[in-house]
């Protein structure tokens, strides 16, 4: 007799924390994801360990920080010894299944220790791959029949689609329809801020056409309303997986956890896509769903993806591996001050608290500093004057901190070493 | 080019009928081989679609992805849609999905039951019986009554059903290519996110196609353009259809000639 919890984890891929009608966005609409919300542990402060896709996978499957995985960008695997989710679960008697994108070294794979594959990210355009994915998944929880509890990993493309997006649209001609002025999207108030920004985030910003200064308003308004459809696509599919649970009757046993694997710059700061400390590029949605909850709750303190595994280990009753970084968030009691997060393969790190932000570069003096409280479109670098000195320097301690006793994984090449 | 302006995020959800133009156009670029308004005026027809998919040169194997049969028979007073889809990708798991949607043979092709089966082989090729899925229903004042395993579902009927299922892959706008019918591929049919009418402005003749698409629940007209090469100048989601005309000569051969000389019309 199963007396323990099933697990359903809903990753999608580049949604903005705040790309959630839930969360009070008037320009989308998320029906699915607000029953989550409505009835969930919201956390308002999650950040991933490094906003791209690999690196940030790399530590929701094992609770480590990229560096400790050795995943310091797309392309690579985790480094041997450390186990991930499936090889987990699996060896603590769950059902371990996967569902979509993997990108740990492939981009996705029907082979995977520890997991049952059941659908692989489709060669196509996200919307299929995420309806395939779907409808796999659906059928295996219709399906369902085993004594033992499962964690089912359901890891959705969408909004990622809004790359194929930046990268076709590149000049203003090519935006062959048109969407009515009142239903685009306004621009968000730190369009155009540059917060004395280093050197390692303007070679980014002129890498990209839309951020290189050829995309007018206009054009960014209609990039954010098609953002917004591609979060509704995958709305559509969680909502499905809902239902599914509803009809089955597992939703009295299954703990969903919903989030995403990194944000999107969704034209703050004049720019799209990831792969910047801002707020909206390394913040991510995450809630939890537990059966019988009727109303939501909050959690401001700032968490990492890193916890993941370990709080899905408490779920389960489960003990975590010996080694692990993450902690466990599931009772909101935790004792924590602030999160990690790299960036740029490790030559870039960030500690954030809920009031600050602090950044610093292996290769670039001009370090920043936000009071995300105050500030929270991160519009001013404090260190930009003469102050705060005393403070970026006490967060740099703790930055230094709670890195120093992770270990490095060797494979990660010397270039990429932080070196402080 | 202005759109026309419709509802946002938060009002009331849209719905649409079913409609021959809703839901391919097909064969060659004139405007008289497209649907017209209604069926083809016969007691009896079978309309066959075969569908291609075309992504970074197909060298995935994401092809023959299926067919679309629309039958009317003079024995009966119905239209049937069969669809078979199948996805193989690029691991060797392969969905398969065929479904049957039975409509009136009114005006708006009301649809009045339908059967769809999933299912998904493994890269041994076996299919997985966890995985398969069996679903049956009846829409009835305004509800959708569906079967699954054995147990009854009811609820509430929002959208044409075939948009629900299976025929997520076709259609948006069509250019003839040789003797393929080329399609911009980019909606799926499923909940909240619809296909809406070909509005009666569609000027092919002008290399230009405008659609109402429902987009997420976001509503509006888009304008398709075809470049003086005689392709679609926009591509949102990376990936289109072949329908390719069942009389034309070499077809296949043609069509993967094409790719391979033309090469990748939509990189992502």
């Amino acid at each position: 007799m199963n007396t323990k919890p099933n697990i359903l984890v809903i990753c999608t891929d580049q949604q903005h924390h705040g790309a959630i009608s839930a969360m009070g966005n008037p320009y989308v609409k998320t029906p699915g994801l607000d029953r989550i919300y409505s009835k969930g542990t919201v956390y308002t402060n999650a950040y991933s360990t490094n906003p791209v896709c690999g690196p940030a996978r790399s530590s929701i499957m094992t609770g480590r920080m990229p560096c400790e995985t050795g995943v310091y960008n797309n392309g690579f695997n985790i480094r041997h010894g450390i186990p991930h989710l499936g090889q987990w679960f699996t060896g603590h008697g769950y059902n371990s299944v996967l569902a979509g994108k993997w990108h740990l070294r492939a981009n996705s794979t029907s082979v995977i220790d520890g997991f049952d594959v059941i659908m692989t990210k489709v060669n196509i355009q996200a919307n299929v791959s995420d309806t395939c994915l779907t409808s796999s998944v659906e059928a295996y929880l219709r399906n369902y029949d085993d004594e033992k509890p499962f964690l089912m990993m359901a890891m959705y493309i969408q909004p990622h689609d809004i790359c194929g997006f930046v990268n076709y649209f590149r000049d203003e001609e090519d935006m062959l329809y048109d969407v009515p002025e009142d239903e685009l999207p306004e621009l968000p108030p730190n369009f155009h801020a540059e917060p004395d920004e280093p050197e390692r985030f303007k070679k980014f910003k002129s890498r990209i056409p839309s951020s290189a200064g050829n995309w007018s308003e206009a054009k960014w308004r209609r990039y954010l309303w098609n953002y917004y459809r591609y979060v509704e696509g995958v709305d559509c599919e969680i909502n499905r997986l809902l239902d599914v649970l509803d009809d089955t009757g597992l939703a009295d046993n299954t703990i969903v956890v919903f989030m995403s694997d990194h944000g999107e710059n969704t034209a703050n700061h004049r720019t799209a896509l990831k792969t910047t400390f801002y707020n909206e590029s390394c913040r991510v949605p995450l809630a939890i769903k537990k059966p019988g909850i009727v109303s939501s709750e909050t959690i401001t303190a700032p968490v990492s993806l890193t916890d993941i595994f370990p709080t899905l280990c408490s779920f389960a009753d489960i003990e975590t591996p010996s080694e692990m970084t993450g902690i466990n968030i599931s009772e909101g009691n935790f004792d924590r001050k602030g999160v990690i997060i790299e960036n740029y393969n490790g030559s870039g790190r960030a500690y954030v608290t809920e009031k600050y932000k602090y950044i610093a570069f292996n290769d670039d003096d001009k370090h920043q500093l936000f009071d995300l409280e105050k500030d929270p479109f991160e519009t001013e670098n404090l260190l930009s004057g003469n102050g705060f000195k005393e403070i970026a320097e006490e967060l740099h301690e703790k930055m230094i901190a709670a890195f120093d006793p992770l270990e490095t994984a060797e494979c990660i090449p010397k270039e990429y070493r932080w070196t402080d | 080019m202005r759109g026309h302006a419709g509802p946002r995020p938060g009002d009331e959800p849209i719905t649409t009928r079913l409609t021959p133009k809703i839901i391919l156009m097909a064969k060659g670029i004139e405007k008289e081989n497209f649907f017209s308004d209604e069926f083809p005026d016969k007691d009896s027809y079978r309309l066959i679609y075969r569908m291609w998919g075309n992504h970074q040169r197909m060298e995935f194997q994401n092809k023959n992805m299926g067919y679309l049969e629309i039958v009317k028979e003079t024995s009966k007073s119905k239209i049937e849609f069969k669809v078979r889809k199948v996805i193989v990708n690029f691991h060797n798991l392969t969905q398969t999905i065929t479904a049957t949607l039975l409509c009136e043979n009114d005006d708006i092709i009301t649809p009045l039951s339908y059967d769809y089966s999933s299912r998904i082989t493994d890269n041994a090729l076996c299919t997985r019986p966890d995985l398969s899925l069996d679903r049956s229903g009846c829409i009835e004042d305004g509800y959708v009554i569906e079967k699954i395993k054995g147990k009854e579902y009811k609820r509430q009927y929002e959208s044409p059903l075939v948009f629900d299922f299976t025929v997520y892959d076709l259609v948006v706008s069509g250019k003839e290519y040789g003797p393929f019918t080329y399609y911009e591929n980019l909606y799926s049919f499923k909940p909240g996110n619809r296909l809406m009418n070909l509005t009666s402005e569609s000027t092919l003749g002008n290399h230009k196609f405008k659609m109402m698409v429902q987009y997420g629940t976001g509503l509006t007209e888009r304008i398709f353009h075809i470049s003086s090469a005689g392709l679609p100048v926009m591509m949102v989601q990376n990936s289109a259809v072949y329908i390719l005309d069942e009389d034309a000569p070499n077809a296949i051969g043609k069509l993967q000639e094409e790719l391979n000389t033309g090469g990748v019309h939509y990189e992502y």
